[in-house]
């Protein structure tokens, strides 16, 4: 018999309950679907906003992080800093997702770098940005971060991924998002001939204990 | 038939049918096992209700079609649940790396698809290696399951190619066309033959032709982050679409939070409505946990009640014990020439079982698999592909990812992993689901002969490519925690009572009337992909509840194996 227990077991129910994981205490409605209840897919909206002189810090050190030249444009002109701020998590939100970047620590960091760090020419920006990758804990923590975002975003963007087919045999025919066109009108079929027969296998009336090296009977009790 | 039903979205909680009776079969989750039994049963004409706490993802929820793929893998599109964190996703704490999903279609969601079957030494273990770690010979044999492997795999849909000697012969089971290996397939198979060692084209849930509505494979290279395309045996458009054709009532949001039992059988489930927050109660003849290696135990332990007091079927304290990942490693290899990786079905263009079988000269026992992989798109070269080897920043980051990216050729060293009691699944009650229930917890450990088949296998791979030239290779060595893709062991089959979970029918011995037919219930696990033995395993105990429904629905105790009737 199918029965409803609603009345005596709210503590079970979903609106009820503690929140698990991490969890914001507003959770978005089931019925908005599987992917409204995660990391929103293209980062956060509306976005962290940087001042003028974050955004040049950001600007400067993603084309330090990745240097332009060989064809490839530097981050700054794929507006890398548009997608940083998509994806540092606002302080409106609890930081939950990956790069587990928070807005204010990033911001803070930024600022630390700053105005000096924009002055100086570029061997001295690289001796700043490689003190914080073998900084302290929260140092090492931010360039971390900075890096997987430079490297995420930049590789995202459309005119990377012209880059690479235009200047990479390998890359000829890579298009960035896997769908819609998939590789069907590229990719190599088997050629039309034999496989090569190796092998067999121990039909179930042959199989038969083995004599195990002693250390291993030692160390499992083996006995037959 | 739709491969896109989306039905779950205004038919939850009943609407479907059952609502106010008792369902002939309950079963708890829709992944491999859940699909493939309700499949069989629902064309058997019986009753069957089916509870799943996710939902169903819709194809335009997918990141495909997404510029930043490959940072939403990361995200919301992790494979692991306490990356996630989804209200659907249940936490698992301790030493590990949970990849599951809980949605419609489990975790065939987004996985490989690999499709290998076991081999007839699988089953016979105990035979083989006698009482060690916790060894036992599975009660059936490869022939007993072989026919089953063949009926889920015509409804799953495979690609692949006949004629591998490595095992017995399988030409019963239809084959469509195998995926292309793309530069990267044919690089591998290649340095296998310079070395005369076997390898054969993998089969793969797949489509290679279109199928029940699934478009066919187009090489797009991400499976295991989903297909929108339903080319991948995903069982949201693979079996349950012909469940729900068939009468299947299928509740989603439906979070169980344990099974009831009286009189030592079960009587069916309480579940929480997710949407609701309602708590429900649905009677069954039969219930069928489902719910994977990991959840399964959960579940039952959570089910702990009068008569059970260490949770259902676990008089013998088994639940959960037993617990097997496979051993991994990764290895990435560069070459100077175009490999083109980020192409092609990721399951796997072939597989070299050249070192499957135990030889104790070796300095451990059982065996391995290397299956060729492929390496997702630029970001992921960036970061480091498979093994962490992160590109340089500042001024060598250009020539570093110059020279690796369509250069990269990736292998997962894949062995069999001992049966340990210790690695086991609790529960953890100081962590919570969205629900309150508690955390599953594992407890996991590489014991030292699997350690011993990791390096090993390791070496050979590097023994590969370094004979087609490779300009450099990296691997993982032993990944401690193994990367949790394959839950298995934890509600075992077995030949007694003390031994085991369940009987060769998927039976538990404490409760005739509740079965278990998912990963958990895996005696070993061989050196190969298990889903295709968890949907064979589901269909064979679809297929004896079918037959002998009326007597297990009468059955006090659980016939052992002997005097259980045959199919």
């Amino acid at each position: 018999m199918t029965t409803t227990r609603s009345s005596t077991s709210k503590a079970n129910g979903v609106l009820h309950a503690p929140a698990p994981m991490g969890m914001k205490a507003t959770t978005p409605d089931v019925r908005a679907g599987w992917a409204a209840q995660k990391a929103r897919m293209g980062g956060y909206s509306p976005p962290v906003r940087f001042t003028s002189q974050q955004r040049a810090v950001l600007d400067t050190a993603a084309n330090l992080i990745i240097p332009p030249g060989r064809g490839f444009p530097a981050p700054s002109e794929v507006e890398i800093v548009e997608f940083v701020a998509r994806y540092v998590t606002p302080a409106s939100h609890e930081v939950k997702y990956y790069p587990l970047a928070a807005e204010h620590t990033f911001k803070d960091q930024l600022n630390r770098l700053g105005q000096e760090f924009l002055a100086v020419v570029p061997s001295r920006q690289i001796e700043l940005l490689a003190a914080l990758e073998k900084g302290e804990e929260a140092d090492a923590t931010f360039f971390e971060q900075l890096r997987a975002l430079v490297y995420y975003g930049y590789y995202a963007r459309a005119e990377v991924t012209a880059a690479i087919r235009k200047n990479l045999p390998a890359g000829r025919d890579y298009h960035g998002p896997p769908l819609p066109y998939g590789y069907d009108d590229s990719i190599e079929r088997w050629p039309d001939k034999e496989f090569p027969k190796r092998g067999t296998f121990i039909a179930t009336e042959d199989v038969r204990f083995v004599s195990m090296p002693t250390d291993l009977a030692d160390e499992y009790g083996v006995q037959k | 038939m739709s491969g896109w039903n989306t039905n779950g979205h205004t038919g939850r909680n009943g609407a479907n049918g059952t609502r106010g009776e008792v369902a002939d079969v309950l079963i708890v989750g829709s992944g491999m096992s859940g699909s493939a039994m309700a499949n069989r049963l629902c064309a058997a004409g019986l009753k069957v209700t089916m509870l799943e706490q996710g939902d169903w993802i819709h194809p335009t929820e997918y990141a495909h079609h997404h510029q930043e793929f490959d940072i939403e893998r990361n995200r919301g599109w992790s494979y692991d649940p306490n990356v996630r964190q989804g209200p659907e996703d249940y936490p698992v704490t301790g030493f590990t790396t949970p990849y599951l999903m809980n949605a419609v279609g489990g975790s065939t969601l987004r996985y490989a698809a690999h499709w290998p079957r076991l081999k007839p030494i699988d089953f016979r273990k105990g035979t083989e290696l006698g009482n060690m770690a916790g060894n036992i010979d599975w009660p059936i044999s490869y022939e007993d399951l072989a026919p089953y492997y063949d009926i889920n795999d015509a409804e799953v849909g495979i690609s692949g190619v006949h004629g591998d000697q490595t095992y017995p012969d399988r030409s019963g089971a239809p084959r469509q066309q195998p995926v292309a290996p793309g530069k990267l397939g044919m690089k591998f198979a290649s340095g296998l033959d310079k070395l005369g060692w076997h390898w054969w084209p993998s089969d793969n849930a797949i489509l290679t032709e279109a199928k029940d509505g699934r478009l066919p494979c187009n090489n797009c290279g991400n499976c295991l982050c989903g297909c929108p395309r339903g080319s991948l045996g995903g069982m949201d458009v693979a079996l349950l679409p012909k469940a729900l054709a068939n009468g299947l009532d299928l509740r989603i949001n439906a979070r169980v939070t344990r099974v009831e039992a009286s009189g030592g059988r079960a009587t069916g489930a309480e579940y929480v409505d997710r949407l609701t927050g309602e708590t429900h109660f649905v009677g069954a003849k039969i219930v069928v946990v489902a719910a994977s290696g990991i959840g399964t135990p959960r579940l039952l332990l959570m089910s702990a009640q009068k008569g059970h007091p260490d949770g259902l079927a676990n008089s013998n304290g088994l639940v959960g014990t037993h617990l097997m990942h496979h051993s991994f490693a990764f290895v990435d290899c560069w070459f100077d020439d175009p490999i083109e990786g980020f192409k092609g079905a990721f399951g796997a263009p072939l597989a070299c079982q050249e070192f499957y079988h135990t030889d104790t000269s070796r300095g451990f026992v059982n065996g391995l698999m290397m299956q060729v992989g492929r390496s997702f798109g630029s970001a992921y070269t960036a970061m480091g592909t498979h093994t962490a080897a992160i590109a340089p920043w500042g001024q060598d980051h250009r020539a570093f990812f110059d020279s690796r990216f369509g250069h990269h050729l990736m292998v997962f060293m894949f062995g069999e992993d001992l049966p340990i009691k210790e690695n086991r699944v609790t529960l953890d009650h100081t962590v919570t689901d969205s629900s309150g229930l508690p955390a599953a917890h594992v407890e996991f450990t590489v014991s030292e002969n699997d350690r011993r088949l990791c390096d090993f296998g390791v070496e050979r791979i590097t023994e590969v490519a370094d004979a087609l030239g490779a300009r450099e290779t990296n691997h993982t060595g032993v990944l401690s925690p193994p990367p949790g893709w394959h839950l298995m062991g934890t509600a075992r089959m077995g030949n007694t009572p003390e031994d085991s979970t369940v009987n060769r029918y998927n039976q538990a011995w404490d409760v005739p009337n509740l079965f278990i037919a998912d990963g958990a219930a895996m005696t070993t696990g061989g050196a190969v992909n298990p889903t295709s033995t968890i949907g064979a395993m589901s269909t064979r105990a679809a297929e004896y509840i079918a037959q002998n429904y009326a007597a297990i629905v009468a059955q006090s105790m659980t016939p052992s194996n002997a005097m259980a009737p045959a199919l």
